[in-house]
Parts: structure tokens; C-alpha cells; sequence
């Protein structure tokens, strides 16, 4: 998994609860670098799961709901640092359905040996619909759904848009999402 | 204040873990960034590497002496070298992104269609030739070779190979000119033996026509019959004459003729005949220029390997050699002849030697006979050798034939530096000469094979008021000659006997008379190349008064 995953990981805790909690999930006995993160380096997704699992634990929040929430915030963080990327796509079933195509090809440019799950689009119906397949060999779909849900916000249309998710596997590694957008009567640009 | 001060140092050391942390975070950075520095270097050093390979590629594309040109999956140029657009004469710029279909005809492009681009698609691959279309409008035969690309595009690698069309026009051409001058010679030969041999028999009935004149009354009616005998027999040798047939400008010019490309036609012909068994090896220079007929000589060197073929039987070696200094291995030679006169120093020799069993000296010296095959029955001496006696006409070279029994027979040809030229004997001006007085009767020796005609020539010149001797067999002849008492005042020979010429007779005598006047006659005298030897060459038949007035302009000489 990315390190600009575990830095945006530090950057949700700090923000969302305390400096004292991230502090004490980075001194968790069994991390891979004793908690040392650097955006560009590689690390186990299980150093995620473990921190997640602690951070749910002493917040008491359920810990889908705790990555879900992270997937959101990871959103706004990588969109933010990747303004011109996410403005080349003119909605957010464009972005959405660009994932697989234009977004990951741009990090393997990057990143030539990392693992990145696998998002297909399916049923796409111009800006108003896309059902995308998940498969990653991580049981991280609850971070791509918050993802999608960030992708809504930023786009504005958390509102007016329908999110569902089935579940293809019960350890979080495929599942199928379909996005619906509705635009009202007039066409807007989402 | 305890508390404040505890969650001091609580603060501290959290602020601790954390810088340690970044300082650890900074260090992983700094060893991730030297790790892709790295392999950035690597990879920049290997796509250099590539980049120069590729364009050492593209160099040795664009210079390729073949065309090679790039399509895509529409069919336009997006590559081409400098050899595929100047065979069609264009420059690259101006083909690049054109459609490949410009460079065919409307009747070629069919045959793409139907036939070239169905197999291409079957097989992503189609090798064979085509014809092109240049800007120019003229015709470009290529051999060209297509591959399919994934993309969808073609990659097609042609050469031109017009001038090999061209060279191959060209030998079919020859191929005809020589079938042509073949069936020319067999006529010729066969038209001027018949011609032969109806002249002597013309030659005397119309001497005999003569002494029956010259034995009867001249009112009397056996006088008048003689008189309208001999009026006909003149006719019938007016008729054989025009009969006669001439050969062809075709085999009469002489050319600047590059020898090596001719042997290597000739070679690609008689590798047609060659009998399984045999193989033709060639060792022959890129060009050889000589002065010759080329038609003369391409049947000369053919006729040359099909005797050589028979001779040979079922297995054996021909080779052909030109070169510049003759070859050694037939110094050990038991049989040889030669045509033509040598001269000192040659421009270039074609050399055509067989591994047969060799031929004997005296068979050997009838090959070039023009009779030859209708009186002896050497096998394999076919007409064709004549040509090599026509080659040696213009004098621009000297053939020779050299065997050895058992072991092989080399046919050798030499081109002169430098043709000679031979001053022709003037022999109507020796004629208006004045016959001087003599006392005696001049003696004449006559060599003719033929018994009639010697008969009549004896009886004509007996009533001519010479006395004579007649020799049917020319060696009888020669040693009579070298009889130093014998005395005679003229030699009167054909040409064409049995055991020796009248030409090489002549040169015998010369040897030890050289003072003999020589009068030499033939039933071709084209045969007969004028030479200071002879005193007069006279043709068949002979009219008695022609007869007369050369022996006395002879004897005048004397």
C-alpha cells in the first residue's frame, strides 16, 4: 500500500480526534517501520488494518465506518493534490469510470511495480450511471466506497446521487458499485 | 502546577517519538529516492542504448540498396527509405502519407486484388513480382516482399530487378538471333554442297561442250549442238550461283561485345542441354569488351559445348574460362589445328574445355571442314563448328583446338589486339598483262579430286596448248613436287580435297617452291580467303578462256 496512504491515515486521526491518538497508534508494537511513513515508500496493508482496527477500538467506532470515513477524507486529499488530473475529467461518473483507465495508468507511470485494486466499469450510462466492479487481492471495499462518496462531495452532488454496494465477496476484496447521479430537469454538469 | 509540568513532559516525549519518527520517515525517503535515482540512471543508460541500436537500424535501412517502405492500416506511407522512392522516382517527402496504390498500375492493381493481397491476408506474408509504375510513367519490375504488421500496416522490402528483366529480354533475343543463324548456316552449307557438286558436273559438261567444239567443223551441226550444250551449262551455273545462299548482315558486323556477359548467356542456354551428369564450371572476369560478331560467336561457344556435351557422354566437366594468358593444362597436347592467324599478343581468350575422350589428329583436321559431313562420318562434328570459320573471317580472331586422348579436347579462342588487315591480289590487273613468248609449252600440274572434272580441266588446258599432269590425291601430288627434277611451271588445285587441302597444299609447296605459281579454284570461292600465296583463285565452273587468261597472267608473273 502507498505511503501518501498511511500519511493521509496519520493527517484523518490527528484531525478527526487527537495528536495524543495517532501518537499512541504509530507506537503500536508490530508496524512494519515502528510507524515511520513516507509518502513515496511501499508498506503491508496489514500496518493499515492494524491501525485501523486500534483507532475503531478506542473510539468506538465501527471500523467499516471508520475506513469508509477515511476513504472520504482520502479523497479530498488526493484530489487536492492532483488538481489537474481530477480537472480533466468533465463529471464525476467521468472520474468515476476513469479510474481504471486514465487514473491508474498514471500511477503505474510512477509507480511501475505497485499493487493497485482493479475498478471496471460496467453499464455506464453517460453522466448518469456507472456501475464499477471492485477486486482488489486487499479487503479494502469500504475504502472504495468512502472514496466514491468523497468523489460526490467534491463534485457536489452528494445530494442528488444514489450509491449502492453488493458485496460479490464477504471479506471486502469484490464487491459492485452502482453510482447514480440525477441531475433534475436541467442538465448539470456533475 | 503537577499536572501542568506532567503533561509537559508527556508532550515532549510524544514530541520526541515523532521527531524520531520523521527523522526515520526523512531517511526511508532519502534511500527510496537514491534506489530511483538509480534505477532512473539504469533505465536512461539502457533506452540510450536502444535509441542508438534503433538508429543505427534506421541508418542501415535508409542506405539499404533495396527499397523498404512502411504502410499503415489505411495503407499510407509512413515509412519509406531513399531506394524504395527513387525506384520509383520520387523523393521520399513526396510519397510519405500517400496511399501505395499511386505506384501500380490500374492492371496491376487488380491483380492485387484478386490475387496478391487475398494470398497476403491468408498467409501475412506474400513474396513475388510485380510491376510497378514510376513517375516517369515507365515500368519498374520489382521483386518485392510483404509482411503483415499487427497495427494492421504492411512492411514491404522490393528490389528493382528491371535490369535483370531486361538482361533475360535480352538472352531470349540472342536465343531467337541464334536459332535464326543456326538454321541460316545449316542452309547455307547444305545450298553450297549441292552448289558444289552440281558445278563440277556443270563444270564438265561444259568442257566437254568445249573439245567437242574445238574437235568438229564449225558449220556442222554437231558444233552447233556442242555450242547450245555449253550455252546451257553456262545457264545452269547462272542458276546454281543465284541459288547460292548469302548469309545474313546479321552474322557479317562487328560490335564492341562484352564477352563475359555473353559466356554467361551462353552458359545459361546450354545449361538447358547439359546432360545431368556434367557440370559446367565458369570462371570468367565482370567484363571482357572484344571486337567480334556477338551472334557468330554465341553459336561458335554453343555449338562448341553441345559437341562437348556428346563427346562426354553421360558425365564430366565443361569449363569455361576467360582470361588473358592462355592455359597450361593441354601442353601436353596429341592432336591439334588452328584457324586463323596468330598474332603475337591477344586482349582476351575464352578458353571451353570438355573431359572427353579427345580427338585424333587426323579427324581433328577435317572439323572445320565445310563438306565434312556429307564425306566422313566423324560423329559429332556438326555444322556448327563452321561458325568458328566465320568467326576468323573478320580476322579479329585466331582459334585453336587443342586435344589430348583420354583426357580432353580445349576449344581456344583468342581475340586479337589489334585486327590486320591483308592486301587482296589484283588479279584483273594481272591479267591485262602481257603473255610473254616462251619456247616450250608451260607444264602444268593440276590436283583435283574429282576425276571428270580433272579430265575436263586437262583436256581444256591440253587444247590451250599447255601440257599437264593430273593428280587425283593431293599427297601424290606433293611428292611428285618434292621431286627436285620434276619441272612445272604452274600448280593448278581445288580446294576442297580428301587428306589435304588446297589451302594447306599450298603451304607445303611454299616450303620448298616457293617460286610456284599457285592458281587455287573452289565452287565457293568465298571460301577462299584471298592471300599473296596465291597467284589467282578462280570459281567453279571454269570457263576456258578464264582459265587461259589466269595461267598466262600467272606465267607472266613467274
Amino acid at each position: 500500500m502507498k505511503g501518501a496512504v498511511f500519511k493521509a491515515f496519520e493527517a484523518f486521526v490527528e484531525e478527526r480526534w487527537s495528536e495524543e491518538l495517532i501518537d499512541s497508534t504509530l507506537n503500536l508494537e508490530g508496524l512494519s517501520t515502528d510507524g515511520a511513513y513516507t509518502s513515496v515508500g511501499d508498506y503491508p496493508h496489514s500496518d493499515m488494518l492494524t491501525m485501523a482496527v486500534y483507532v475503531a477500538e478506542e473510539t468506538g467506532t465501527p471500523v467499516n465506518v471508520l475506513v469508509r470515513e477515511f476513504g472520504e477524507y482520502l479523497f479530498h486529499v488526493l484530489a487536492s493534490a492532483h488538481t489537474e488530473m481530477v480537472a480533466s475529467f468533465s463529471s464525476c461518473i467521468d472520474m468515476l469510470s476513469g479510474i481504471e483507465s486514465v487514473i491508474h495508468r498514471d500511477v503505474r507511470k510512477l509507480y511501475s511495480n505497485t499493487e493497485l485494486p482493479q475498478f471496471d466499469v460496467e453499464d455506464r450510462d453517460g453522466d448518469k450511471s456507472v456501475k464499477l466492479i471492485y477486486r482488489s487481492s486487499r479487503p479494502f471495499a469500504d475504502l472504495a466506497e468512502g472514496l466514491i462518496l468523497g468523489a460526490f462531495d467534491h463534485y457536489g452532488v452528494k445530494a442528488n446521487s444514489a450509491l449502492s454496494r453488493y458485496d460479490h465477496a464477504s471479506d471486502g476484496t469484490h464487491a459492485a458499485f452502482t453510482v447514480t447521479v440525477n441531475h433534475g430537469d436541467k442538465q448539470v454538469s456533475a | 502546577m503537577a499536572t501542568s509540568k506532567s503533561l509537559h513532559n508527556d508532550d515532549l516525549v510524544r514530541l520526541e517519538r515523532k521527531l524520531n519518527r520523521e527523522r526515520r520517515a526523512r531517511e526511508e525517503a532519502e534511500r527510496l529516492l537514491e534506489e530511483k535515482s538509480s534505477l532512473l540512471f539504469d533505465v536512461n543508460q539502457k533506452l540510450e542504448a536502444e535509441a542508438k541500436r534503433a538508429r543505427s537500424l534506421v541508418a542501415a535501412i535508409q542506405s539499404a540498396s533495396d527499397g523498404i517502405a512502411i504502410t499503415d492500416a489505411q495503407g499510407l506511407f509512413v515509412f519509406m527509405n531513399k531506394a524504395h522512392a527513387e525506384m520509383f522516382g520520387y523523393e521520399v517527402e513526396e510519397l510519405l502519407g500517400q496511399v501505395w496504390s499511386v505506384l501500380y498500375s490500374a492492371k496491376e492493381l487488380k491483380r492485387f486484388d484478386k490475387q496478391i493481397m487475398p494470398d497476403f491476408g491468408r498467409d501475412g506474408f506474400w513474396h513475388g513480382e510485380t510491376t510497378g509504375f514510376a513517375k516517369s510513367g515507365a515500368y519498374v519490375f520489382q521483386d518485392i516482399a510483404l509482411t503483415a504488421l499487427p497495427d494492421g500496416g504492411l512492411i514491404c522490402a522490393t528490389r528493382d530487378i528491371t535490369k535483370r528483366r531486361a538482361n533475360q529480354i535480352r538472352a531470349r533475343e540472342l536465343e531467337q538471333r541464334l536459332q535464326k543463324a543456326e538454321q541460316e548456316a545449316a542452309l547455307f552449307t547444305v545450298g553450297n554442297a549441292v552448289a558444289h557438286d552440281f558445278n563440277n558436273l556443270i563444270g564438265a559438261i561444259s568442257g566437254y561442250s568445249v573439245l567437242i567444239q574445238n574437235g568438229v567443223d564449225a558449220h556442222s551441226d554437231a558444233y552447233k549442238y556442242a555450242t547450245r550444250i555449253s550455252q546451257a551449262a553456262d545457264q545452269a551455273a547462272g542458276v546454281i550461283r543465284s541459288l547460292e545462299v548469302e548469309r545474313s548482315n546479321d552474322t557479317d558486323s562487328l560490335d564492341e561485345v562484352d564477352l563475359a556477359a555473353l559466356v554467361q548467356t551462353g552458359v545459361s542456354i546450354a545449361e538447358a542441354i547439359r546432360p545431368p551428369g556434367i557440370a559446367i564450371e565458369v570462371d570468367i572476369p565482370e567484363t571482357a569488351i572484344v571486337r567480334t560478331n556477338e551472334v557468330t560467336l554465341s553459336r561458335s561457344l554453343l555449338n562448341i559445348s553441345k559437341n562437348a556435351f556428346e563427346a562426354m557422354g553421360s558425365e564430366g566437366e565443361l569449363q569455361i574460362r576467360i582470361t588473358q594468358e592462355p592455359s597450361t593444362a593441354f601442353d601436353q597436347q596429341t592432336a591439334y589445328l588452328s584457324l586463323g592467324e596468330a598474332a603475337e599478343s591477344y586482349e582476351w581468350i575464352v578458353e571451353i574445355s570438355d573431359t572427353g575422350p579427345g580427338i585424333r589428329q587426323e579427324k581433328l583436321d577435317n572439323i572445320f571442314d565445310p563438306f565434312f559431313t556429307t564425306k566422313a562420318t566423324l560423329k559429332g562434328s556438326g555444322l556448327g563448328l563452321l561458325s568458328l570459320a566465320a568467326l576468323v573471317e573478320s580476322d579479329t580472331a585466331f582459334v585453336e583446338v587443342i586435344s589430348r586422348l583420354d583426357y580432353g579436347t580445349q576449344f581456344r579462342v583468342s581475340f586479337k589486339s589489334q585486327p590486320t588487315e591483308h592486301a587482296l591480289p589484283d588479279i584483273d590487273q594481272d591479267i591485262r598483262q602481257a603473255v610473254p613468248q616462251k619456247d616450250e609449252r608451260p607444264h602444268i600440274l593440276i590436283v583435283e579430286d574429282e576425276a571428270m572434272m580433272g579430265e575436263v580441266i586437262a583436256s581444256t588446258l591440253q587444247n590451250l596448248g599447255y601440257t599437264c599432269e593430273l593428280r587425283h590425291d593431293p599427297r601424290k601430288a606433293l611428292t611428285l613436287l618434292q621431286d627436285e627434277s620434276y619441272h612445272v611451271d604452274l600448280l593448278l588445285t581445288d580446294l576442297t580435297m580428301p587428306h589435304i587441302k588446297g589451302d594447306e597444299l599450298t603451304d607445303r609447296i611454299k616450303g620448298f617452291r616457293g617460286d610456284l605459281p599457285i592458281i587455287i579454284y573452289s565452287g565457293q570461292a568465298g571460301f577462299i580467303k584471298p592471300d599473296p600465296k596465291y597467284t589467282a583463285i578462280l570459281r567453279k565452273p571454269i570457263a576456258a578462256n578464264d582459265l587461259d587468261e589466269a595461267i598466262k597472267a600467272a606465267l607472266s608473273k613467274a
